[in-house]
């Protein structure tokens, strides 16, 4: 759907989402100060005239590509068809706000503008939040006025051209309206027209009814298409639900865009008419759903919007483009903030498809929020009205629905109201108080609207997929649906707020990817794509799921102020079902308020009009679809069931949202295999036939500090005293199951002893978590009480140590079906710093807020940001002389029985993941808080880079051991042979020299001593190089023996070899060689026991030493460690060797393991393989490595080699080459180059030696070394240059010196001066000393408390 | 701060009733020569330790406040009536973040100095059922920072008195089985010997300090036993100062550090001596060996 690119508003980035209020978000919606979104007043007029280019110069959409525009026509059609129930839902009003959003606020939708051209939808309008206003939507089409929602056929579009785009555009807002107004019937142009002068898009707005359905319609006056739009229906709030839009598209028909779009030709018409205004449709639902969001209407809008990039949101935004431009797509641009007006921008609409595919996910939407029409939104301008997104309509159902209806009458009434609020485009300005109203109306109603859009895009975005949306669906549906997750947020007005811009953040967040997705994507042209959002739907979805869930949960058990209500209005905008805000705690029993004359099943409000689109849609359903809505509709009569059981009624706030939430989960409102009425009768038929219910059970554990009534907890749950208590000492000691059944529900729940809460006492927590934690195996639970006393301190976190060992040891995903129990609940509430006592509501909710703080310290989550993370709160009250009510219930001071409410809040959790697991059985639900930013860690590509270019020696055989004989020999073995007469006849030539003792040499002169220390060195030097050639020579022999005798020296054994090779071997092997120095610490310190282990090291092959680590802690001996080697030669003849480390300390175990194996390949060549385990991190990493050396021109040698890395679930490949080139006897340079990728991700090093070594070696010890390394990892370069330098000064001095540098100008310099002859140097020594005497000394050194 | 000492105006909002008791039992006290009383308040936080001290003084001098930790430094409040001084330390809570918080301990050791400590309240709740090792621990750190004598100046403050025992325990069977559990805790934490407790018992002092408490036909407020629980506090104070042992003279020798173990100070230089004495065996012996011409290893 390139239009719906186009359309789309400008990919805001989320974050817009988040800091605007819906207000903004609404203007920017509409635009009003982008260039591209002509609030509907500029632009409308202009919409024939103006370039769209000029609005869209920002950001356009990729409408400029022909293909988006194209796209319209066809989705337009395709919208119109699903209206009509075979026409696609133009619905497609989605996203327009996505698309549009690209636009950056023009979305120059550009509805249908394939087919007659450009459709320069300049009508749509990303606003900036995201939201994409079709700004205008010019057609170019031969009937240009189409853009515009609803856009019509071509030929319409000429003449409606100029209204049309008027009208269309104006509005985003107006779409909203005009939708309304469409719903009246899209007879009269012109008042359509009128209400498009938008010039404010108010006329939109203006336009009373008749607008609305002239918008529709007059996009084509001329062609008689009638758009109803039906489904659009402008809930006084503003939300638009659309309807029935039905346009009659005979002709081209673009405009049809339309929510619903035009049944029949529409399709086909708009795919002429470039202008299928599939906008229209968009538009409202997009407003509709803001609307509804708005509170986050906005959001919701955007929620579909974000939803569906690939959803036929898009498509519908696209549509809604055509409308002539002012496609305001409400807000719902991705950043989710509801353009102000309802900015058709999920109008534009290319091609009908788009628009169907969008249509239906946008009826749904539309439909649901028309559906509930915040009809406490009694501005009506808040953008576009939000679609009340109904339970379970799916946009593109309800838009269908919508659009079959003919209930255009009802429309038309409602579209007043509609008109009313949807009075966006006239008010822009106004829309932010109208936002906010509406959110303080119903921060519950828009959440759940948020939910249910979210929902609804989701399952749009399902349905698109069916219907072919190929919409490419980018991560913004992630965004989305975390836009979404965010948007859920059930609680005070304040969460209302928040809600909105978390919808906002999130469906900017969606809506961006989805724009840009539309944008760079081709626009759909044809509705029947296959739009892949599915996984992205699959993944939003769950995270909405569960983020709904948890919203919902919370919303119902929140401790509002208020008591908001969500209000799902039917078509005709009379409320259907209201769900209101618990006020106080728990849910208060509201019952629904009298006007919703509609029974709160949705699926009545599409009744008449819906035959044939139900069944259509049924038929439409797969056998996996059906079985899946015969399964919900089963829970929903199974938790009707328990409710009635409880004594509630399904209007109860938590029933109502929980019945809502299923509804989304189900995707079809209305249907004959899911119907909530249908499941209430039913319900209440078998319960009066008393039949059992056989299958529902729930598992509870209870988890808590001790003494707090656990146990008494579940004694009064299961209503009989099987659990132990004690008042003065811990009653439950042992992990027990007790079962029992609660209002004919097996319940099962695990009773826990305490924890303890002090910080010491961990350990003991441990083996009761344990306990727990085997227990929760055999029986897992539903749902998990965190039991604590309302009346104890709530300051401090005392009970951190505690919720960290529960998180620790049953895993933090143990707090998602967590109720944060609270007992003692009748306690009289302390004083207040007033001194008088606080309101019961304040202590609860403040002492809630400290166990919900503390628990997300715990947990390490920002619960705190983000209240839908908050876990449920519910009151207890145990003790035997509690209030009770008439029933014999125990009651809380603010008048409310605990223990149904504790019951009902647990079924709900129960069914509500037994639904959602339902609809994604497969896939687990995804923990919003991983959303928060906890990634999988990717693999530390810098460190396995080093690993791998570490140039490591090959392992030898025996035989071959030595130095010169192998190919890592540095010293090659032929240099010495010439010398090695020479430097023999010198020794032996030297005169006989007798060393002088001590005391002798005392008596000496200067200068004799040093001549006779010069030639003591000269001589010792000298029978060192002679013993250093003997050596050699030695295993010359060795070698040539060993390649004589085949099998036998190949032996590794030591010692085993032949006699003749006894003495060679025995002579570089029998000598026994003290530990490797260990790095002793500076000073003797008695405490220190480093001196203690040093040993003669054994000659055999496998050694075994201690590890050191001088940086224990605790004065530990520092031997914390084992370090095994052992060479052998495999098969005789594959030479291998394998290092163990194992080191374990207090807190970690560390295992380090290097083993590699050998191959030869003449004389000039190796092969190794080895393979190694490292801690990297946290977790063990296998390294598999292979390498091949090789020795060409002799003074060359070059290695290759690759490895592979397998770490936790990541994989991480590397190659390198090293090349190494001798030159002289002394100079050195290596060089070596390598890089390890993993998860696209890649890490590039190089590394680049020089070594020095002073001629004698390895008898003199003076080298120096200049290093360079590089590393460069996600355009990340590291530099460091390090140099290294050994020499002895004098006779008995040796300085070494280390030099680093790297290019974040960090690097350290290290002298090192050791000397057995000078020991001034010691002197030094005596300097800290000095010091500690005259600190102490002078008085006045200041002590520092260490205060805490 | 309350160095110099206000006149005890809270005095005069006590019930009559309970103003004559007071009265009663400062003159009683006046008698013996006592005309200061310093009252040190501690424990774990939350539990009501400020609303004691401004039950007891009458007057609102603490915040109290049920979501923030108030106070974070010792407090005296000194009221002047009669010639007889009354100071009332108030302290902050010795939990922090589920372990003792020892730096308080010392803040409120170093407030201490050159002060004497005539009474100690140690203050719980009586409707917390548990007693665990935090309870301990914290007395454990008492007796340290302070030395151990401490305890027997003490008295055990259960606050919430005004409670209805659950389980249809009676209220004094309720009081003493909660009492007994802490006191037990107490006794386990100070290391204080069973004969010890008998000679020095701690008793305990219900209290009820919100404004919901009950009165009497006096208006005092009065405890679900029907004991003005304010007089009898107060009573319970008193006998603790006057039971002969001695008051805790914080001086700076305790604040450094209890744990400074003198003994065996003096006998240092013999142990020198001694092991000088056996080096030099050692060395004779070496040397001996030496002589012998023994092989080098």
């Amino acid at each position: 759907m390139a239009s719906n690119a186009a359309a789309s508003a400008p990919e805001s980035p989320p974050p817009s989402l988040g800091n605007s209020s819906v207000g903004d978000d609404v203007r920017n919606l509409v635009g009003t100060d982008d260039g591209g979104f002509v609030s509907g007043e500029e632009e409308f007029e202009a919409a024939s005239e103006q370039t769209l280019a000029d609005d869209i110069d920002d950001n356009t959409l990729g409408l400029d590509k022909a293909g988006s525009l194209e796209v319209v026509s066809p989705s337009v059609v395709e919208g119109a068809k699903v209206i009509g129930g075979e026409a696609p839902v133009a619905a497609a009003i989605p996203v327009p706000p996505l698309d549009a959003v690209e636009v950056g606020g023009e979305a120059a939708v550009a509805l249908g503008a394939e087919e007659s051209g450009k459709i320069e939808s300049a009508g749509v309008n990303l606003t900036s939040e995201g939201d994409s206003v079709i700004e205008t939507v010019r057609v170019d089409l031969p009937a240009p006025g189409v853009a515009v929602v609803g856009d019509v056929e071509g030929s319409s579009y000429s003449e409606t051209e100029v209204k049309e785009e008027v009208v269309a555009v104006s509005e985003s807002v107006p779409l909203d309206n005009e939708f309304d107004k469409i719903a009246g019937d899209g007879e009269e142009p012109a008042q359509f027209v009128d209400a498009m002068e938008p010039g404010t898009g108010k006329a939109a707005s203006s336009v009373g009814d008749e607008k609305l359905d002239a918008v529709t319609v007059t996009s084509e006056p001329a062609t008689k298409e009638r758009a109803e739009t039906a489904g659009v229906k402008f809930t006084s709030e503003g939300d638009s639900v659309v309807e029935a839009v039905r346009v009659d598209i005979d002709l081209p028909l673009s405009g049809v865009a339309v929510v619903g779009d035009v049944d029949g030709n529409a399709g086909s018409g708009t795919k002429a008419a470039p202008e299928e205004v599939a906008v229209v449709n968009e538009r409202v639902p997009l407003d509709n759903i803001f609307e509804k969001i708005a509170g986050d209407k906005e959001g919701l809008i955007q929620l579909d919007n974000r939803e569906e990039p690939g959803s036929g949101f898009e498509a519908d935004a696209v549509e809604m483009k055509q409308i002539g431009g002012e496609v305001d797509v409400s807000g719902l641009d991705k950043d989710g903030s509801l353009d102000k007006g309802g900015v058709a921008e999920a109008v534009v609409l290319n091609g009908n498809q788009e628009i169907s595919a969008r249509e239906a996910s946008f009826e749904g939407v539309v439909m649901e929020d028309g559906v509930n029409g915040r009809t406490d939104q009694t501005d009506g301008d808040t953008i576009g009205q939000t679609l009340d997104l109904d339970e379970d309509q799916t946009l593109g159902s309800a838009v269908r629905e919508i659009l079959a209806s003919e209930t255009t009458v009802d429309h038309t009434s409602q579209a007043d109201e509609h008109l009313e609020h949807g009075r966006a485009s006239d008010q822009r300005d106004s829309d932010e108080p109208n936002v906010t109203s509406d959110k303080s109306g119903f921060s519950q109603s828009f959440e759940l609207d948020n939910i249910t859009s979210a929902e609804l895009k989701l399952e749009d975005d399902d349905e698109v997929e069916d219907e072919g949306n190929d919409q490419p669906y980018e991560d913004g549906d992630d965004e989305g649906s975390d836009g979404e997750t965010e948007g859920v947020i059930f609680g005070s007005s304040e969460a209302a707020k928040q809600f909105l811009e978390d919808l906002k953040q999130g469906t900017g967040a969606g809506s961006g990817a989805n724009q840009s997705k539309m944008r760079d994507g081709a626009i759909v042209t044809d509705s029947d794509e296959e739009v892949e959002t599915d996984e992205d739907e699959g993944d939003g979805k769950e995270m909405y799921d569960s983020a709904a869930l948890a919203a919902l949960l919370k919303a119902v058990s929140g401790a509002g102020s208020e008591g908001d209500s969500v209000t799902v209005t039917s078509q005709d905008g009379s409320r259907l079902f209201s769900v209101e805000r618990p006020a106080g705690l728990g849910s208060s029993l509201r019952s629904v308020k009298p006007s919703a004359q509609r029974p709160l099943n949705r699926p009545n409000l599409f009744a008449p009009s819906t035959l044939a689109s139900r069944a259509e849609s049924d038929d439409r359903l797969s056998e996996d679809e059906k079985k899946k809505l015969e399964k919900l509709q089963q829970i929903m009569v199974k938790y009707l069931r328990l409710v009635f059981r409880l004594g509630y009624s399904p209007d109860e706030s938590i029933v109502g949202q929980v019945l809502y939430r299923l509804a989304i989960v189900a995707g079809k409102p209305n249907s004959q295999l899911f119907n909530v009425d249908a499941a209430k009768r039913t319900a209440l038929q078998l319960e009066a036939d008393g039949k059992e219910e056989e299958s529902f059970s729930l598992n509870i554990l209870a988890l808590g500090k001790s003494g707090v009534g656990k146990s008494a907890t579940v004694n009064a749950i299961l209503g009989e005293e099987k659990s132990v208590i004690h008042a003065f000492e811990p009653a439950t000691r042992a992990v027990k199951v007790i079962n029992g059944v609660v209002n004919g529900v097996k319940i099962s729940v695990i009773d826990s002893p305490g924890l303890k809460s002090s910080g010491s006492e961990q350990g003991t927590n441990r083996r009761t978590l344990s306990a727990i934690k085997s227990c929760m195996r055999k029986c897992p639970p539903d749902i998990v009480l965190y039991v604590d006393r309302l009346d104890t301190q709530i300051r401090d976190l005392n009970d951190l140590p505690l919720l960290r060992s529960i998180t620790n040891h049953l895993g933090s995903s143990i707090w998602r079906n967590a109720i944060v129990t609270l007992t003692h609940a009748a306690s009289a509430p302390p004083d207040g710093p007033s001194g008088a006592p606080l309101s019961y509501d304040v202590f609860v909710a403040q002492r809630s807020h400290v166990v919900q703080q503390s628990i997300g310290q715990a947990v390490g989550d920002l619960r705190l940001m983000n209240p839908s993370l908050m876990n449920p709160v519910s009151l207890v009250e145990n003790h035997p002389s509690c209030r009770k009510n008439r029933d014999g219930e125990k009651v809380l001071p603010n008048g409310q029985s605990w223990r149904p409410q504790l019951l009902l809040l647990c079924f709900s959790m129960k069914i509500l993941s037994e639904a959602t697991s339902m609809s994604k059985p497969q896939e687990q639900p995804l923990d919003p808080r991983k959303l928060l930013g906890l990634r999988v860690r990717s693999p530390p590509l810098p460190y396995l880079l080093s690993w791998l270019l570490q140039s490591r020696p090959h392992p030898k055989l025996s035989t071959d051991q030595g130095v010169g004989e192998s190919i890592d020999s540095d010293v090659d073995l032929a240099e010495f042979s010439d010398s090695d007469q020479e430097d023999d006849d010198e020794y032996e030539q030297l005169p006989p020299f007798k060393p002088l003792r001590k005391s002798q040499l005392s008596k000496l002169s200067k200068e004799q001593k040093r001549a006779y220390l010069e030639e003591y060195d000269y001589r010792v030097k000298l029978l060192q190089k002679k013993q250093w050639k003997e050596e050699l020579r030695r295993l010359k022999e060795m070698k040539k023996r060993g390649k004589r005798s085949a099998g036998d020296d190949y032996a590794y054994d030591m010692g085993e070899d032949g006699a003749d090779a006894d003495d060679e071997n025995g002579g570089s092997a029998a000598v026994q060689v003290p530990l490797p120095d260990m790095v002793l610490p500076p000073s003797f310190d008695g405490d220190s026991p480093a001196y203690r282990y040093r040993f003669l090291e054994p000659t055999n092959q496998l050694l075994a030493r201690p590890v050191l680590d001088t940086h224990g802690w605790d004065h530990d001996c520092g031997y914390d460690g084992v370090n095994v080697e052992h060479s052998l030669a495999v098969q005789n003849r594959f030479p291998a060797a394998v290092t163990v480390q194992v080191t374990k300390d207090k807190k970690e175990f560390n295992l380090h393991l290097d083993s590699s194996v050998a191959v030869k390949h003449g004389e000039n060549g190796s092969s190794m393989a080895g393979f190694d385990i490292q801690n990297v991190g946290k977790q063990l990493a296998y390294i598999v490595r292979g390498e091949t050396k090789f020795k060409n021109y002799k003074k060359n040698k070059t290695v290759a080699g690759a490895s592979m890395t397998f770490l936790g679930p990541n994989v991480a490949t590397g190659i390198k080459l090293e090349d190494q080139i001798v030159l002289g006897k002394r100079l050195m340079l290596v060089g070596s180059t390598g890089t390890v990728r993993s998860q696209g991700d890649s890490a590039y090093g190089a590394n680049m030696e020089v070594r020095l070594r002073e001629a004698d070696f390895p008898i003199g010890q003076d080298q120096s070394s200049l290093g360079l390394s590089l590393v460069k990892w996600r355009g990340d370069l590291a530099v460091a240059a390090n140099l290294q330098s050994q020499f002895s000064v004098g006779r008995s001095s040796k300085i070494a010196v280390r030099a680093g540098l790297n290019n974040k100008l960090s690097g350290q310099i290290s002298v090192r001066t050791s000397s057995s002859d000078q020991l001034q140097i010691a002197m030094v020594g005596l300097l800290p000393i000095a010091l500690a005497i005259y600190k102490s000394i002078r008085p006045g050194v200041a002590e520092s408390y260490s205060m805490y | 701060m309350g160095s110099a000492a206000r006149e005890w105006v809270g005095f005069k909002q006590f019930p009559t009733a309970t103003q004559e008791k007071l009265v009663d039992l400062f003159g009683k006290l006046k008698e013996q020569g006592v005309n200061t009383l310093t009252i040190l308040v501690m424990g774990k936080g939350g539990v009501g330790k400020s609303s004691t001290v401004n039950s007891l003084i009458g007057e609102r001098v603490m915040n109290v406040n049920s979501f923030q930790a108030e106070i974070v430094r010792p407090v005296m409040v000194s009221r002047l009536r009669s010639g007889f001084t009354i100071n009332i330390i108030d302290t902050p809570g010795l939990v922090e973040g589920g372990y003792v918080n020892y730096p308080a301990l010392e803040l409120i050791k170093r407030f201490l100095l050159n002060k004497t400590i005539d009474v100690l309240l140690y203050v719980d709740r009586l409707d917390s059922y548990r007693v665990d090792d935090l309870d301990r621990q914290i007395v454990s750190a008492i007796a340290d920072g302070f030395g151990k004598e401490i305890w027997r100046k003490s008295l055990l403050v259960l606050t919430h008195a005004q409670l209805c025992p659950p389980d249809d325990i009676s209220y004094e069977v309720f009081t003493s089985r909660r009492s007994e559990a802490v006191l037990k805790t107490i006794r386990t934490g100070a290391c204080i010997k069973k004969r010890e407790s008998e000679d020095y018992p701690i008793p305990v002092g219900l209290v009820e300090n919100s404004g919901r408490c009950n009165k009497n036909e006096s208006d005092e407020k009065v405890l679900p036993n029907g004991v003005a629980w304010i007089p009898s506090l107060v009573e319970e104070i008193i006998s603790i100062a006057t039971n002969g042992s001695k008051a805790i003279v914080v001086d700076q020798k305790l604040i450094d550090g209890s744990g400074s173990n003198d003994r065996g100070k003096l006998l240092i230089p013999a142990v020198i001596g001694v092991q000088w004495f056996i080096v030099e065996l050692i060395k004779r012996a070496i040397r001996a060996d030496i002589a012998k011409g023994g092989r080098s290893l």
